[in-house]
């Protein structure tokens, strides 16, 4: 192991060592838990993104890794505690570890109580993050993947507003179940395959016979589909966020979401591409599905906050549908729509936060003409929606363009579909922000509302750069990506040509199962 | 006596044990019951012991050694709660009671 | 004495073989003689404690040894029972500990208490190292007798002797319904050695011995309380006193399985799927029956059931699984990690109901967090390491019994399994919600006396809990 400072051990654990020093302190001393809690953060994007800008992105080889002995499972499989960074995992990694400090700077305005608790959960959910991103070893990957709930869950179980307690519930549960299903999954592999390294695993994944693929695509694919969330596994997700606080729903849109649609493309496409093919059109129907019944459900919503969850949906089914695309401009701008995701859909939850620890309701015929009281509020609100939307010159454009790309070279008329969702995502985006942002002030409390102040506005200026620069120059962040995305690539074009070559297995990984 | 008449009185008696067993409810006659279980298991131990040889009949002094041991407290417990609390009566589980 | 038969009995093999049992068996004798002097009693605990002690450094002195058999193969130490026997040594202490001041009108008792404790403790480590019927069914009586007695311990409260009667009844019901089994056994094959099942396989499949080993099965599963004999756990476990509902949900669990694991090799391979279906119905009834209770007590008596059926699940996976003595290490491990959280879990609630005067219900909860960080903490800890949640023992355990399971080809009951242990994450969630996200209970008495001993005990369970969780190899690499 190195001893580097800049390793990704650092990178995963700082977080857990600032909970364990909040955690020391008095309980009233929320300035000094903030404090540390907030300079951990930064010390974290610090490390995260020194990490990402020395990360290689011609190749799809893992940087950074690390690797020592945990422990063995019978059968003599050894388990190692395996980290490493490829082309998958860089962007996400630097989206939670930016995300980190901008919601800790948000907690200010609407955590009061036990701050202290908060705190120390926040930062385990960054480890747990962190971890699912950079584990290498399947194992451990479970371990984080499955812990990183639990923080979640006090989060949103705590904090959250009147009826958390059924989302927190339902949230778990939900979940949980997907987990545990890949759990069995996991088993059945490790015990085949006789090795817990992932990179190895990709190897043996794809050369197992198509029927076996099938079973364990399926059963992973279950527990990130929940994650994402996918189609018909949504329900959970608009109560989760209407419930948690604004931080809560930050990290849940930013961050925890993509743990699932990162699962998708690495365990999912990655490891097995045959599966993943047979499953591809399927899997693009539920993205399509997503995406114009979660911009249905948005435009009934009348509350802002279920309606940007909604909107995730709608989001979020862009990324399935580029991710089983297969294509290479599909695999690109959904890695791309993940973290645009993040940064707009971060930024909305922030901003319809700030504005409800004023004015203490999220309806959104109680709003209108606040324009005029919050004129800076109003310029980021239509800068956030704007990058959502996918305005040429920001981020979303990109992504989404991609995406469309990537799938009309698979399917046309899915693309055309998914169109669709981008115009009806414009509609109810942009009438929301006029019926609250604009027209007559007819709410006689909102002539009182005071605008952002500056530590708002600092919070929130890291996400608006990002999401200029990400729109005039992808590449810069793309490039990072492509070699890994070119190993992806490859794995699908070897099962595509295998499938109609009908030839089953390639000797070598056969051998190495009959083997065992 | 033969070996099959043996078998038969031993599984009548048991059989007779385990539904006096699951039909009484007073402590009392639930541990008679007991007993006619546990000697029919005795009878086939001291029947197959002549039969086959082995150690068929240390088996059964053991066993009534041990049992007559468990009778004991379990005796002690049931005269508690007939002295402290007034009833011997046993129900096997409330849950399906209720 | 023939000196021939006395020399073989007595050599240094037997000693070493039967250490942890001549240990805790002194203990025994020293305290009831301890008790006939009212002037030792400062005595007691420490002579307690140390028949403990010495018991498990007897049990480490075969751990790592090959096999040693004493008594004429009637009894076996090996690596697996001194693992047994360790964690009955600990579950005991567990027990012991929580159960120290818990005794108000019964404290002049507590003597016999401690001794009844560890006869009972006595007979598991017999249960776990035997190899034949017999001496198993001596170790079974030695166990249950002194439980019997201890579960009506308080003697002016109704439910403990009526969970006392209930048990005793239902108890001697298993005991019948077991020498019924070997008696039918030892018809079949002329043995009751596990040894000359082995050699005379062939007369196992006879219906007189297939009888005997579904009589003897039944029995035990009552013992470890699998469905449809689990009906008595919830009332005996609310009634017993918590201290030994505590001993009772871990070791006298642990002492069945110990046993079950050597002679299941006789039970016939097709009735792997009858087993595995018994343990999905036990988990199902288990986490269904938790799910709708209010009395913590009762919640985990049935949660222990669910834990029972898990670990059936590893038996049902044994004949057919290809890594030999994988089943064994499973159900070792996940015993382990589940003493450990469940005694936790059971002794933090008889602090609880001792500070609190009144058994703990899971309202009785609410705001705990704030009242009582640190117990809370644990509390939670301990549900969801019992929820299978990773970085715990419970998750490695959970892992190691599924992959038995998905190693025997039952990926269907695996699947079926984990999706019912979603259910269990249903109530151990809502205690987690009432401690943490739930207005506190005004009426909770503030508690009046600390108890280092007892918070002591918890923060070590806690950390055996997350050292089984997170540093598990060696205990992987040496439990077999």
């Amino acid at each position: 192991m190195t001893h580097d400072v800049l390793s990704l051990s650092v990178l995963v654990f700082l977080p857990l060592v600032g909970a364990l020093l909040v955690a020391a302190t008095p309980k009233q001393a929320a300035g000094l838990q903030r404090g540390i809690t907030l300079l951990t953060t930064l010390a974290v994007a610090v490390v995260g993104v020194a990490l990402c800008l020395r990360f290689d992105g011609s190749t799809a080889a893992v940087q950074f890794g690390e690797a020592a002995p945990w422990f063995t499972l019978p059968g003599g499989v050894p388990v190692h505690y395996r980290l490493g960074m490829d082309g998958l995992s860089v962007l996400l990694v630097g989206l939670t570890a930016v995300l980190g400090p901008i919601v800790v700077l948000s907690t200010w305005g609407h955590i009061h109580e036990r701050v202290k608790e908060f705190m120390v959960w926040l930062l385990a959910m960054q480890t747990g993050m962190l971890g699912v991103f950079v584990s290498l070893d399947l194992i451990l990957f479970y371990v984080f993947w499955e812990t990183s709930l639990v923080p979640l869950y006090f989060i949103l179980g705590i904090w959250g507003g009147e009826r958390r307690l059924y989302a927190t519930i339902k949230f778990f549960l939900y979940t949980l179940a997907g987990s545990l299903v890949m759990l069995v999954a996991v088993i059945w592999l490790i015990w085949t395959a006789g090795t817990t390294d992932v990179m190895r695993l990709l190897d043996v994944g794809a050369g197992l016979p198509l029927e076996t693929q099938l079973w364990l695509f399926a059963a992973f694919a279950l527990a990130f589909a929940i994650k994402v969330p996918v189609m018909p596994f949504h329900t959970w997700l608009p109560d989760a966020h209407t419930e948690a606080p604004t931080s809560g729903s930050v990290i849940l849109a930013g961050v925890l979401l993509k743990m699932g649609t990162y699962g998708l493309v690495r365990f999912g496409i990655a490891m097995f591409p045959g599966a993943a093919l047979e499953a591809a059109p399927w899997m693009m129907a539920l993205g399509v599905a997503g995406i114009v019944y979660g911009a249905f459900l948005a435009m009934a919503q009348t509350d802002v906050k279920r309606l940007i969850a909604c909107s995730s949906v709608s989001h979020l089914g862009y990324v399935v549908l580029g991710l089983f695309a297969l294509t290479e401009a599909g695999l690109r701008g959904s890695l791309l729509q993940m973290v645009n995701h993040g940064l707009s859909t971060g930024l909305l939850f922030l901003l319809i936060g700030m504005i409800y620890e004023r004015r203490h309701t999220r309806a959104l015929d109680q709003y209108g003409g606040v324009a005029a009281v919050m004129p800076v509020f109003a310029l980021f609100l239509v800068f956030a929606v704007l990058s959502s939307v996918g305005l040429p010159g920001l981020n979303g454009f990109v992504g989404e363009y991609l995406i469309l790309l990537g799938t009309w070279q698979a399917s046309p008329w899915m693309a055309a579909i998914a169109v669709t969702g981008v115009i009806f995502g414009a509609v109810y985006l942009l009438m929301a922000t006029r019926k609250l942002l604009f027209g007559p002030l007819v709410h006689s409390e909102n002539k009182a509302l005071t605008d952002l102040n500056g530590r708002e506005v600092v919070l929130m200026l890291p996400i608006v750069v990002l999401c200029v620069w990400m729109g005039v120059q992808p590449n810069a962040f793309l490039d990072r990506a492509d070699g890994s995305l070119r190993d992806v690539q490859a794995r699908v074009e070897r099962a595509r040509h295998l499938r109609t070559a009908s030839i089953e297995v390639p000797p070598a990984h056969r051998l190495e199962i009959e083997a065992r | 006596m033969t070996l099959e008449n043996c078998i038969l009185l031993a599984t009548l008696l048991f059989a007779i044990g385990v539904y006096g067993l699951l039909t009484r409810r007073q402590a009392v006659a639930m541990l008679l019951c007991v007993e006619l279980m546990l000697n029919a298991s005795n009878l086939v131990f001291v029947a197959f012991a002549r039969h086959a040889g082995g150690p068929g009949q240390i088996l059964a002094m053991f066993a009534l050694a041990i049992t007559v041991a468990e009778v004991a407290v379990g005796l002690a417990i049931v005269l508690l709660l007939y002295r402290r609390h007034g009833h011997t009566a046993v129900d096997a589980a409330s849950e399906a009671r209720e | 004495m023939n000196p021939d038969i006395a020399q073989r009995i007595l050599s240094q093999a037997t000693l070493d073989a039967s250490g942890p049992f001549l240990a805790l068996a002194l203990g025994v004798l020293v305290l009831v003689f301890l008790e006939l002097l009212p002037a030792l009693a400062a005595l007691r605990q420490i002579v307690f404690l140390g028949s403990l002690a010495a018991a498990a450094w007897a049990a480490t002195r075969t751990l790592f040894g090959p096999e040693i058999a004493a008594f004429e193969g009637t009894y076996v130490a090996n690596s697996t029972t001194s693992w047994w026997a360790l964690l009955f040594v600990a579950s005991a202490l567990i027990a012991w500990i929580f159960g120290r001041r818990y005794y108000r009108d019964e404290a002049r008792f507590e003597g016999e208490h401690d001794i009844l404790l560890l006869t009972a403790a006595s007979g598991m480590v017999l249960m776990a190292g035997s190899r034949d019927l017999l001496v198993f069914f001596v170790g079974l009586e030695t166990l249950s007798v002194p439980l019997y007695a201890l579960s009506g311990f308080r003697r002016a409260r109704r439910e403990s002797v009526e969970a006392g009667l209930k048990y005793f009844v239902l108890g001697a019901f298993a005991a019948a319904i077991y020498l019924m089994g070997a008696a039918l056994l030892y018809a079949g094959t002329g043995t009751i050695a596990l040894a000359g099942f082995q050699e005379r396989s062939e007369l196992l499949e006879t219906p007189l011995a297939l009888t005997g080993l579904a009589l003897i099965a039944a029995s035990l599963f009552f013992k470890i309380s699998v469905f449809p004999f689990h009906l008595w756990v919830p009332d005996v476990y609310q009634g017993a006193p918590s201290p030994v509902t505590t001993f009772m949900a871990t070791g006298t669990k642990a002492a069945a399985f110990a046993f079950l694991l050597p002679l299941s090799f006789a039970l016939p391979p097709e009735s792997a799927g009858l087993v595995a279906a018994i343990a999905l119905i036990t988990m199902a009834a288990g986490n269904l029956g938790a799910l709708v209770q209010t009395d913590m007590k009762r919640l985990l008596a049935y949660s222990g059931v669910a834990h029972a059926g898990t670990m059936l699940l590893a038996l049902a996976g044994m004949h057919a699984d290809p890594e030999s003595g994988g089943a064994s290490q499973a159900v070792l491990f996940y015993m382990a990690a589940y003493t450990f959280t469940a005694g936790g879990a059971f002794g933090l609630l008889t602090m609880l109901e001792t500070q609190g005067g009144r058994p703990v219900t899971i309202d009785g909860l609410r705001g705990l967090a704030r009242q009582r960080p640190g117990v809370a903490a644990a509390l939670a800890l301990f549900m969801l390491s019992l929820g299978g949640i990773p970085a715990t023992g419970g998750f490695l355990g959970k892992y190691l019994v599924f992959s038995v399971a998905v190693r025997a080809d039952m990926i269907a009951a695996a699947v079926v399994g984990v999706l019912i242990s979603v259910v269990a994450l249903g109530y151990y969630l809502r205690i987690i919600v009432a401690m943490y996200m739930q207005p506190e209970d005004a009426t909770r008495p503030v508690p009046a006396e600390s108890r280092p001993l007892s918070s002591a005990m918890a923060l070590a369970c806690a950390a055996m809990v997350l050292v089984l969780g997170v540093l598990p190899g060696w205990f992987l690499a040496n439990v077999r």
